[in-house]
């Protein structure tokens, strides 16, 4: 009797410990879950409680909360609801767990009626592979009865139909299977500069993360274009670094690293490309002013335009005005591309005229690579007033005056207003081409009075010129002497013209 | 099964449901129009009324799928042009889960895509370019890319018409070559699931996102996609 007491004894011991050992087996990481309705970055709690709390009924071994979050923590996991490989590695070696649930709580809502939206991934820590994943949405019409008993009344009371839910269609398989995870991470990368001209010098660097053991360490070249290069290790940081000097022709050059076992596997990624870039940006400056004598002239204001022949991406411009000795006057830079157009006022930096004469005007650029695209074209700043002669001479009782311009800037306009003292009219001329000729008859009546003038002219520049003539007749008089002439500014002409 | 269509020419799947009805017919129920025949005319509406699910995705095919079977997919971060907030991240979870759930494509974990995003620099609500879509392929390791966009997007909750509707892009790129394959648009109102009353009617974004994600995977499916044996 007593032998069969122990053979029952140990029989219901082992059982025990068969069905302890078997529930402890599946440990289960269930992280945070992801909370869309409350932001990016909102976390659902209860519902990540109430998920752990029916797997461990289920006979799962579920993490606590605060390793979960400790364990996010140390590894600076910020982003709910996914994982990267990496972290998954690094929870299978920290946390030795064998699953692990990730879920994004979609939508929720707690009036009209409650309502949930969620996404739950089970992930093999094995492999990083997500096994399983189901979305399920429990929204008003879907728990809504047709004779309105039993609906749930609140998230409350939802979120124990959800759990039920997502345990219904839980694997009842997750086996390992052979495909295990990739053996190394990219970290990060670095390839620079990506736009160069032929003899400068590109550098890359790679870092991976998982350091492999001596054993089974692969060696890890570049393949840069069609060369492979070898470049520097610094096994300890998983850092990999090239530096080369490209001499290429230009043309796209596209930048991988390969990666060896000792076992002959081959794993060949492309990190990115960079391109040689040998032709300097064709530039020409087109300038609105007049050409006068083969040079663009201007007075007050010079249009600058800027084109490239062959349109493409600029990284920053200068522009200079220099002197015919070559003395730099004015100059500006500028990052990207230059203003489709730019003014010039003729003036320097602190707001000074430039004084008169010819300039070159330099504008360059350079392209993404650093080639320097380069136009210049002589200006030429002429602000003289132009030199107006009116002569007069009377013929048969006809008064005629002849206006005349000696300057060499083509005419825009001129005016000729003649009166019979200062105010009573007598004759308003205007035109735009000179020399011309204003006949009026000599009035009858000129006892004691006089005819005045005053004469207007701008050329095409916008320089102008006004003459006041005191008396006309007295000027038709070839034996006198000529009466005095006022040469005005500018600014004393007032009239409205 | 339905056979493949010709490269370049767009299915419109709704249009192939439409039924024709000749003229002069006129069936013999309406011969005699009588008060139980109308009564059961319009209770057979009101049961049938709500089951206008004939709004099948329209797939586009722009060149021919690779002809192995395809085991490592990658699904990119839609981007959202729709005014609903986060129809994008709705819609993409819920796409992945399907992916998992529905096929035997070994999907790429969202945290791994979404480093390479920020290692390679690019942007939420970017497009990657072509050289990226290598990079992305090669780095993650797969043989296909999908990518979205969320068109539309808009929810009434609660109310005696709770309604939704989502109208969204799905593309799929041969990683290799970043060159888009198909093309496939979908666009669906939660009421054209419903069936008697309120029964079928979807009234969330998730839950319209779920039933149109199976539909776009099982249409994918049927034209030819492979993935390879679990």
């Amino acid at each position: 009797m007593a032998r069969y007491l122990a053979h029952s004894l140990i029989f219901m011991l082992s059982i025990c410990c068969w069905l302890s050992t078997a529930e402890a087996a599946v440990k289960v990481a269930v992280f945070p879950l992801q909370d869309l309705s409350q932001g990016d970055d909102g976390v659902n709690w209860p519902l990540t409680d109430q998920l752990g709390l029916a797997l461990t009924e289920k006979g799962f071994e579920v993490l606590s909360r605060q390793t979960v979050i400790s364990f996010m923590a140390r590894h600076r996991i910020r982003a709910l609801g996914n994982l990267e490989t990496y972290a998954i590695r690094q929870a299978r070696k920290d946390l030795d767990v064998t699953l692990l649930v990730l879920g994004t709580v979609c939508q929720q809502q707690t009036k009209p009626r409650p309502g949930v939206a969620v996404v739950i991934s089970l992930i093999r820590a094995d492999d990083g592979q997500t096994v399983w994943s189901n979305s399920i949405d429990l929204g008003e019409t879907e728990t809504r009865h047709l004779l309105g008993v039993h609906e749930p009344q609140s998230l409350d009371d939802l979120y124990p139909l959800l759990t039920k839910k997502i345990l219904a269609t839980w694997p009842a398989d997750i086996s390992v299977d052979a495909e295990k995870m990739q053996p190394f991470d990219i970290e990060s990368t670095w390839l620079r500069p990506v736009y160069i001209h032929s003899g400068q010098e590109v550098q890359c660097s790679v870092r991976l993360r998982i350091p492999w053991s001596p054993k089974n360490r692969p060696q890890v070249l570049f393949k840069v274009g069609k060369r492979i290069l070898q470049g520097e290790e610094s096994i300890a940081k998983g850092f990999y670094d090239l530096t080369w000097r490209e001499d290429g022709p230009d043309g796209r050059y596209p930048v991988s690293i390969a990666i060896q076992w000792p076992d002959g596997r081959r794993k060949i990624i492309l990190l990115g490309s960079y391109f040689v870039d040998n032709q300097p940006p064709e530039l020409e400056l087109e300038l609105k002013g007049f050409e006068l004598e083969g040079k663009t002239t201007f007075r007050d204001r010079l249009l600058i335009l800027p084109r490239l022949k062959v349109r493409e991406p600029l990284t920053r411009w200068h522009i200079n005005f220099s002197d015919s000795e070559g003395k730099s006057l004015l100059s500006q830079d500028g990052s990207g591309a230059p203003p489709e157009r730019l003014f010039w006022r003729g003036q320097d930096n602190s707001g000074r005229l430039f004084p008169e004469g010819d300039y070159l005007l330099t504008m360059q650029v350079w392209d993404r690579a650093g080639n320097m695209g380069q136009g210049s074209k002589m200006v030429t700043v002429h602000r003289k007033a132009p030199k107006l002669t009116v002569a007069a001479q009377i013929i048969k009782q006809e008064l005629i005056v002849d206006l005349l311009n000696e300057g060499t800037v083509p005419v825009a306009f001129w005016r000729l207003d003649m009166r019979i003292g200062t105010e009573i009219p007598l004759k308003l001329a205007e035109g735009t081409t000179l020399p011309a000729q204003i006949s009026i008859p000599v009035p009858q009546d000129l006892t004691g009075k006089i005819i005045t003038g005053k004469a207007f002219l701008q050329d095409i520049l916008g320089n102008k010129t006004t003459l006041f003539i005191k008396d006309f007749m007295t000027l038709a008089r070839p034996q006198t002497d000529l009466p005095a002439e006022g040469n005005l500014s500018d600014q004393d002409w007032v009239e409205e013209f | 099964m339905q056979p493949p269509s010709p490269p370049g020419k767009i299915r419109y799947g709704y249009l192939r449901k439409t039924n024709f009805n000749p003229a002069g017919f006129r069936p013999a129920l309406f011969s005699t129009p009588r008060p139980w025949c109308v009564l059961l005319l319009l209770l057979l509406t009101t049961m049938i009324g709500g089951c206008g699910t004939s709004g099948r995705p329209q797939l586009q095919p722009l060149a021919p799928l690779p002809p192995h079977e395809i085991c490592r997919v990658a699904v990119l971060p839609f981007i959202n042009e729709s005014n609903y907030a986060q129809a994008d991240l709705i819609v993409y979870k819920i796409l992945m889960s399907e992916l998992v759930n529905g096929t035997t494509f070994r999907v790429t974990l969202e945290g791994d895509v979404r480093k390479a995003f920020r290692q390679m620099r690019i942007a939420p609500q970017q497009k990657p370019t072509f050289e990226q879509l290598r990079m992305l392929a090669d780095r993650l390791g797969v043989q296909l890319l999908i990518a979205g966009t969320i068109n539309e997007a808009s929810e009434v909750s609660g109310g005696r018409a709770p309604n939704s509707q989502l109208v969204m892009t799905l593309q799929l790129i041969d990683a290799p070559s970043g060159r888009i394959l198909w093309n496939t648009y979908h666009k669906k109102s939660g009421q054209q699931y419903q069936k008697v009353m309120h029964f079928g009617l979807v009234s969330s974004i998730s839950g319209l996102a779920r039933r149109m994600s199976q539909e776009i995977l099982e249409l994918w499916l049927q034209e030819g996609l492979k993935p390879c044996a679990d």
